[in-house]
């Protein structure tokens, strides 16, 4: 998926008269549109964007916003939860990539693995999903044990510090 | 005959909440089941009585067969049907709810126990006269006499180790000479990777369809068909798109394939619904795959093509009435297509996402079903089941079908949640599908054509969300700050990252 930043840097508007009449700047085009809030539905609005009508639906997550807009859902996150998010991935760990019941392991402290050699395996939905070394490593330590039950983005395997 | 005034669903979600619906015009009483986790829960909400299996693990306590009937006898339910998937296909819990003197809406134990067992089954088809593929099973593994078995079977030929997995372990051989070296190969990769070099040798079918036959017979003696369904599109083996009729059959071909099924059914004297897959060639050719003994997922494609209400025959059958109809007034009308919503994430090699659902758009009409038990706020957890919906659209022809299911997969939105639905939409887009150009290996094949990355935002959707985050944004700090809400600029705005 291709990634669109947005910060105040590249964006800049102003709201007009009302709430409603929104002017938006972007890629120095300007943008001029209407929103009607529709009483029956909290997160639903129609709006007017250059002379076409349509309607939009917008809820709030715990990170941003999601949108459906001409049948396609659209995320934006808060910049602040995409860093802290990214911040947590390294070489030197492998991390839960959603929570689940762990239900093989497949290596252990001291084992030389390659990149790509299967680390364990974690099941959820009635699917399982195998965890794969990001590169060649050592591994230092392994964290829980068949059964037990993870959340997501928890370190699982713990690998030798990348040389620099 | 006994009349059901009540029966007890050991299932849960949108099936559950499917045989309620036909329970409820037929005047019969409704039991749920349901996990505390699911306590609340759309489905729970529209049965009549409701009872608890405790706390946790979906999977055991749904398969807590002892419990079920004992919770079916306390509530005087008279019958249990059991839905698709947990104790549906299980001979022992159909014998137990029989024992416990109650009925059990699906087949005999000795049906359910023939199917189960899928060598068996074969080997029963066989001597019935039903093509299954042509193959080599046995223990027999002298290189010779393998090839010899090779050239009775035909070509194109897979070579497959016996405890294989994966693609290891695997050759194909399109012409005899390079028999010797695939099976050398095949036999060194399944020792290094399963530590066992059996091989079994198959029929290779190079674009094979997924058509299976809704049956239904009555304890009278009548075994009828409802016609075809096309599942073809596959992912992990698992079904996501299915349509009724299926685009490859012409008139003389689905009389062929519903004539076999017939066959079959009537020969094991079966008793309510079932469903016989094949497995179709390209040269018109089918094989018996397998035969599923209960209501299939995928039973609403033929519900809207046929008009018969299948949950319904299953009821009147279970009362050991006689079906009333003949097979000539079962006709296929219009064209239907069913997707499988899931909570996965197709731009992460289809991992679970979990989540609160926030909001679900009702794309119900006269012509589209939407057969779910979830509604906004619900939690998606990893307990679940993946699937999440199916969408079943009607059409007087294939095109029209398509466009409507489509427009419904817009309209629900599952906001909240990653889906596969942009995913599903993407393979109705395609021009394979619109040819009716579907087999097994369809997602595969298409793959580039069907990812979902592919969708980027307009420059009028991107505006419309900084528009809209922006507005948020704002009503969140007058909220805060009622003073300083006539500040006309976003320059405080902290940003934000668009997936």
């Amino acid at each position: 998926m291709k990634e669109i930043i947005v910060d105040k840097n590249i964006i800049s508007g102003n709201i007009l008269s009302s709430l409603d009449l929104i002017s938006v700047e972007h890629d120095k085009e300007n943008f001029q549109f209407k929103i009607k809030s529709c009483d029956h539905f909290e997160s639903y609005r129609e709006y007017e964007l250059e002379g076409i009508k349509g309607k939009v639906v917008v809820t709030s997550t715990n990170e941003g916003h999601e949108y459906l807009i001409e049948g396609h859902r659209f995320v934006s996150k808060n910049i602040k939860n995409v860093k802290s998010a990214n911040s947590l991935h390294s070489d030197d760990q492998v991390l839960s990539p959603m929570p689940g019941k762990i239900i093989k392991i497949m290596v252990k402290p001291g084992d030389k693995i390659k990149k790509g050699d299967a680390l364990l395996v974690l099941e959820a939905m009635k699917m399982e999903h195998t965890l794969k070394s990001p590169r060649d490593a050592e591994v230092l330590k392994v964290n829980g044990k068949v059964g037990e039950m993870v959340q997501g983005e928890v370190e699982l395997v713990f690998l030798d510090k990348t040389k620099k | 005959m006994k009349k059901i005034k009540k029966i007890l669903v050991a299932n849960r979600g949108e099936i559950a909440l499917r045989i309620f619906k036909t329970c409820k015009e037929m005047g019969i009483a409704t039991v749920a089941l349901y996990i505390e986790e699911e306590k609340k829960s759309l489905y729970v909400k529209k049965a009549d009585e409701k009872r608890s299996l405790g706390e946790g693990n979906l999977r055991q306590s749904f398969l807590n067969s002892k419990k079920i009937i004992e919770i079916a006898k306390e509530t005087g339910a008279d019958a249990i049907h059991p839905g698709y998937g947990f104790l549906s296909e299980n001979a022992a819990f159909s014998e137990a709810v029989e024992g416990a003197g109650l009925i059990f809406i699906g087949p005999t134990k000795d049906s359910i126990k023939m199917m189960g067992d899928k060598k068996g089954s074969k080997e029963h088809m066989l001597k019935l006269g039903i093509p299954v593929i042509p193959g080599f099973h046995g223990d027999d593994q002298n290189p010779e006499m393998l090839k010899k078995e090779a050239s009775k079977i035909g070509l194109p030929l897979l070579i497959k180790a016996s405890a294989g997995g994966g693609g290891k372990g695997m050759r194909i051989v399109e012409k005899m000479e390079d028999f010797d070296l695939g099976l050398e190969g095949a036999k060194r990769e399944a020792m290094n990777s399963f530590g066992d070099d059996r091989m079994l040798l198959e029929r290779y079918l190079t674009s094979p369809r997924h058509i299976e036959v809704q049956m239904m017979s009555d304890t009278h003696g009548n075994h009828f068909h409802f016609f075809e369904r096309e599942c073809s599109i596959q992912r992990r083996h698992q079904k996501i798109v299915e349509e009724s009729p299926s685009p490859a059959l012409n008139s003389d071909q689905r009389k062929k394939i519903t004539d076999t099924a017939v066959k079959i059914t009537s020969a094991m004297n079966y008793r309510g619904a079932g469903t016989i897959e094949f497995i179709y060639d390209t040269d018109g050719s089918f094989y018996f795959l397998e035969m599923n003994t209960r209501l299939q997922v995928e039973h609403p494609v033929t519900e809207m093509v046929t008009g018969f209400d299948l949950v319904k025959l299953q009821i009147e059958v279970a009362e050991g009435e006689k079906l009333h109809f003949s097979q000539k007034d079962i006709t296929q009308r219009g064209h239907a297509i069913e997707v499988r919503v899931c909570a996965e994430d197709p731009e992460n090699e289809f991992l679970p996402s979990i989540g609160k659902l926030k909001y679900l758009g009702d794309p119900t009409s006269s012509h589209v079903r939407f057969e779910s038990a979830l509604s906004e706020g619900d939690d998606i957890t990893i307990n679940f089941d993946p699937m999440l919906a199916k969408v079943v659209a009607f059409g007087i022809n294939r095109i029209e079908a398509t466009e409507r299911l489509i427009k419904a997969l817009e309209t629900c939105g599952f906001l909240g949640l990653t889906t596969n639905s942009e995913y599903l939409q993407q393979i109705l887009k395609t021009e394979g599908f619109k040819k009716g150009d579907t087999y097994t290996h369809f997602v595969k094949s298409h793959k580039s054509e069907i990812d979902s990355k592919k969708i980027k935002a307009t420059k009028n959707n991107l505006a419309l969300i900084l528009g809209l985050s922006q507005l948020s944004l704002k009503k969140s700090t007058s909220k805060k700050e009622q003073a300083s809400a006539a500040s006309h600029s976003w320059n405080n705005l902290t940003g934000f990252r668009l997936y």
